[in-house]
Order: C-alpha cells, then structure tokens, then sequence
C-alpha cells in the first residue's frame, strides 16, 4: 500500500467516524456512505501478488452492490423520518420509551 | 452426485425461490408461505437425522475448494436449521395482520439468508448471507413496527450497517494477511499462530459479531429497537436473528481461528458483563417487550461464557443453551403477544388480573418463565446445570457466581411481570383473542417441557454437535479432498 493511498484511507475513515459520531441524520448517511467506499478501496489494497489477483475486484464488486443497497434502504428511512419529525436532528430518550 | 447435496441447495434455494414468486398469489400467499415453511421444517428434520454424525459439503457450481464456495451441512447447523424453521412455523402463525403486502417475501428471504449463514464454508459467502438477512429484517422492522416508535429502529439500522462495513474491514484484514478465505484454508493457516498479526482476523470479526449477536458493550441496539417490533416478529428476531450471530462465533472460534487465551479470557469478561447488564436492563423496564429483549441479551451472555471455557463439554452446554433458549425466548415473546392483546396495553401497569380471566394462558407463561429463570423440571434447568457443572469443573468459579446472580434477578424480573400482568386488580375491559394464537406458543411451551422431561437426545446431539466444532482436522480434510475430487466425486 502506498504512503498516498494509506493517507487518503486515513482521512476517509476519520471523517466518515466523524460523520457517523454526529446527532444528524443527514450527517449519519454521508458518513456511511464515505465508509462504505473507504472499505472497497481497502479491500482492494489487499490484493495478493503484483496487482494481478482477480479475487478482491470480484469481492469489491459484490461489497459495492450490497452497500449502495444499505446506503438506500437509509436513506429512504432517514428521509420518512426527517419529513415525519420536521427535523433533521436524531431524537433522544423520553420517559415515554423505556 | 455427492450425499446430501440436492437437501443443501433445496435448504436455501427453496425459501428464496417461493420469496420471489409469492407475490403472484394475492391473498392465497399466506397458504404457499406455510407450505414452504412446513416443507423447510421437515427437510431439516429430515436431514438432521440422515446426517447423524457425518458432514454433508457441497462445492457450489465444481469450483474446487479452497477457491470455490464451499456449502457445509454438519449436526450443529443442521440442529439450528430445524430450530430456526420451527420458530419461523410459530411465528408466523400466531402474526395474523401483516401490514406490508410483501411480508411473505420478506419473511421468506430472511430464511433464506438465515439458511444460507448456517451452511457457507468461507467468510465473504456468510457476509452475504448475512446482509440478505440484514436486509430483510430492516425492511420487516420498518414495515411492520410501530410508526409512532419507527426512529427507535434507527439504532438497529445504524448499529447494523456499520457492522456489515467492519465485517468487509474483517474480510480485507484476513486475505491481506492469509490470501484466503475458506474456512478450512483459514484453520489450516492460522492454527498456532498467536502473534498480533494472526489474531487480527479474530479480532476484527469479534467486534462484528459483538455488533450482530449484542454482547456487551455493543448491546443497547437490541433492547433499544426491537421493543418496537409486533411482539410475534420481536420473537422471531430475539430468536432467530440474535442467535445466528452466536452460531458463528461459535464455528470461526471454535473450528476456524486459532486457540488463544487471551480471546477466552476476553470472552468470559464479555460474558459475564453481558448477563449482568441484561438483567439489570430488565429489572428496570416497564413494559412485556421491553423486559423480554433486554433478557434476550442477557441470555446471550451465558452462551458466551460457554464458548469461553471452551472445553467439549462446555461447548455442548453452549449449543445445548442455544437451542432451549431459542424456544424458550421466542415462545415468551408469544405469549407476550396474546397477553398483549388481551389487554390491549404496552405497559405493565395496565395489565392486570389475566390469571383471572385466562388461567391457560397463565400455566404457559409460568412454565416458560420459569424455564427462563432455570428451575426444573424446565429446559433451562438443564441448560443452566450442564453450563454450572462444567464451569465449577474448570475453576471458574467467579463467572458462575455472576451467572447465578443474573439467574436470580432473572426470576425477580419474571415475578415483575406475573405481579403485575397476571395477578392484581383487574381492568375495565378485556378483549378475547381467537384460539389460533395460542398453538405457537403451546407448541413451544410443549417443545421447551420435553426436553426438560427427557434431555437426553437433546443433549447427546449437542455433545455431537460440540465434537464436530472441534474436531478441525477432520473437517480441513473433507474440504479439501471436495478440493481434489469435485462435487460429482469421481
């Protein structure tokens, strides 16, 4: 792995953690969908060999299908939610809910 | 053709295949959903007792092991497959109104997936298991939970998706470090080794399956999201979904990652504060749901803590746990779900007198009660006696002073309940329920009394169950030899 592609990883992850820490939702799908793609780029940083193994490109393949699904279905969640609260901030406890 | 290998193809195809053709027929779907489910139901059975002690390995499509997906059938997952087709039996039966017109679909493909993560022989094939129960256990949360209660979901849904992320983290680590993937090349390559780098793969997948099968400290999703959910599915997935999760760490630390004392020692920890919160977390809730799911989690830390003894006999005591607890959990939630609508309340306060007006209903949640708190002539009884006896056998004598602490609190918060929804003043008004409710919840109350009756068989199969785990070489050795010769076996 690259000093450029471990560094650029780096900040990926750091900001999609930070993303993902934040009360918003809209904050919390654009952190896990930057997550999501900092995760193929190291699964592709994996690969065995010189640059030549077909197994981590049919691995990311599958990853990026099943994770734009994920990233989707949130989305569409986090969108019903905020138009249902008028608000885009994620709600804490109440009494009402133990 | 090689042994077994239409009853594994039928075994996840067959629930994925009626998934996508159900929705052709209307409102009959209910009838095609059953007779998959009864069908699913039988062929596990079926194959649980073909199989006995041997191993059924199918490789998918003749691609040679190590490279090719690898489907395996031996007695530990056939055992889970014919208790997680019973639960969905019960289940389903007892959830009348469906609000989602796909709800078979998606009932159908979280067998499937459920299926499929039992059986796969390599780690990105039990990912994709994984999401394709993932996926549909976040679309049945969010269609048939509450509405009012929908942004409680939202920490199952997050907490999940990053746990999916960090289990591709988990993939990437392990081929980085081994190039493989296949579970028998993993044990193979990794056994012995106990540097840093060899037991980054285990830890990685730990924190995964801490996400997936809520161990503390990564627990509070659960009690948190499935409160949320029609008592029946809350069932399903306090069954089922949770339990799946502890199956796995059960094979890939058992069969797969290396022995390591510092995972044991971890585990116990974990263990133990898993109960110990559990319990606490449902000592303090005020409503049925809220106190059964925080008992699911509870329960999980037993489980746990058998891994971590990790000798045969502490792990047949963990599958043997396992298994009661899916049926005792499950039929709880049933029973909760009818004492529910008789009541028409969520909270215990305004429940009341049901001894009264449904003394059956009652002797149910009596016995399953106290299955749960461990009392004989219960399966829990076994359950908890098999893990204690093995536990004072190893010297662990600390962890088994908590498990006895959590089982006492456990009958404490069992007695909240029968205090306040089954004896005390009555309420104004009761609605009757019809009787096809009750037969899930007979059906696991009957299945829970007979293996408190008669554990032996139960048991006996565990211990097979707990020799297949171990046995490592053995299982190396028929993955690769599907390797050489190809599934036709020539």
């Amino acid at each position: 792995m690259s000093i450029t592609v471990f560094f650029m990883l780096f900040m990926m992850t750091a900001s999609s953690v930070y993303l993902i820490l934040s009360s918003r939702y809209t904050d919390l799908l654009i952190g896990i969908a930057l997550l999501s793609n900092a995760i193929n780029i190291l699964i592709m940083e994996m690969g065995q060999g010189e640059g030549a193994d077909p197994l981590p490109q049919a691995l990311i393949l599958t990853a990026i299908v099943i994770g734009f699904a994920l990233v989707a279905f949130l989305a569409s969640y986090i969108l019903f939610e905020v138009l249902r609260h008028k608000n885009d901030s994620i709600p804490t406890y109440t009494e009402e809910d133990v | 053709m090689v042994v077994g290998a239409w009853q594994i193809a039928l075994l996840f195809l067959l629930p994925l295949t009626v998934a996508a053709i159900i929705p052709l027929f209307g409102r009959y779907a209910h009838y095609l959903g059953f007779a998959a489910l009864i069908f699913q139901f039988s062929l596990a059975l079926s194959s649980m007792f073909e199989l006995a002690d041997s191993r059924w390995m199918v490789a998918a499509g003749d691609w040679l092991a190590p490279y090719g997906i690898v489907l395996v059938l031996d007695s530990f997952s056939s055992l889970m497959q014919v208790m997680v087709s019973l639960l969905f039996l019960c289940c389903t039966w007892s959830y009348t109104e469906p609000k989602t017109p796909y709800y078979w679909t998606l009932i159908l493909l979280l067998l499937g997936g459920v299926s499929l993560s039992l059986m796969s022989g390599d780690l990105f094939n039990l990912f994709v298991g994984f999401e394709l129960m993932l996926m549909s256990s976040y679309t049945l949360m969010c269609s048939e939970g509450d509405v009012n209660r929908r942004h409680r979901a939202g920490s199952y849904l997050a907490m999940n998706v990053m746990a999916s992320f960090v289990y591709l983290i988990a993939i990437a680590v392990t081929y980085g470090i081994t190039g493989q993937l296949n579970f028998a090349s993993l044990s193979l390559l990794l056994e012995g080794d106990v540097t840093v780098i060899g037991m980054a793969p285990a830890a990685t997948i730990l924190i995964v399956l801490m996400i997936k099968s809520a161990i503390f400290p990564l627990y509070f999703w659960l009690p948190d999201s499935y409160p949320t959910l029609p008592s029946p599915i809350g069932g399903l997935f306090a069954g089922v979904l949770s339990k799946v999760g502890l199956y796995v760490l059960f094979r890939l630390f058992m069969s797969v990652f290396s022995e390591n004392p510092f995972f044991s020692q971890l585990l116990i920890i974990l263990g133990c504060l898993t109960m110990f919160f559990g319990v606490m977390g449902a000592v303090s809730q005020k409503s049925f749901r809220g106190i059964l799911s925080y008992h699911t989690t509870s329960q999980v830390g037993y489980i746990v803590l058998a891994l971590a003894l990790g000798s045969e006999m502490a792990i047949a005591a963990g599958v043997f746990f396992l298994a009661h607890n899916m049926v005792v959990k499950c039929g709880l939630f049933l029973i909760g779900d009818i004492a529910e609508k008789k009541c028409c309340a969520y909270k215990l306060e305004n429940f009341g007198a049901l001894w009264t007006v449904a003394p059956f209903l009652g002797l149910l949640f009596l016995a399953q009660a106290l299955s749960l708190a461990g009392l004989p002539p219960f399966s829990g009884f076994w359950a908890k006696y098999l893990l204690f006896f093995e536990g004072i056998r190893l010297e662990a004598y600390l962890a088994i002073g908590i498990a006895l602490l959590t089982s006492f609190f456990t009958l404490y918060s069992m007695i909240k309940i029968w205090n306040s929804a089954f004896i005390g003043d009555q309420i104004e008004k009761y609605e009757s329920v019809p009787k096809r409710q009750y037969i899930g919840s007979i059906v696991l109350t009957v299945v829970a009394l007979g293996i408190g009756l008669y554990p032996e068989p139960l048991i006996q199969k565990c211990q097979r169950a707990a020799s297949s785990l171990i046995a490592r070489g053995e299982y190396q050795q028929q993955v690769f030899e599907i390797g050489i010769k190809g599934s036709r076996g020539e």
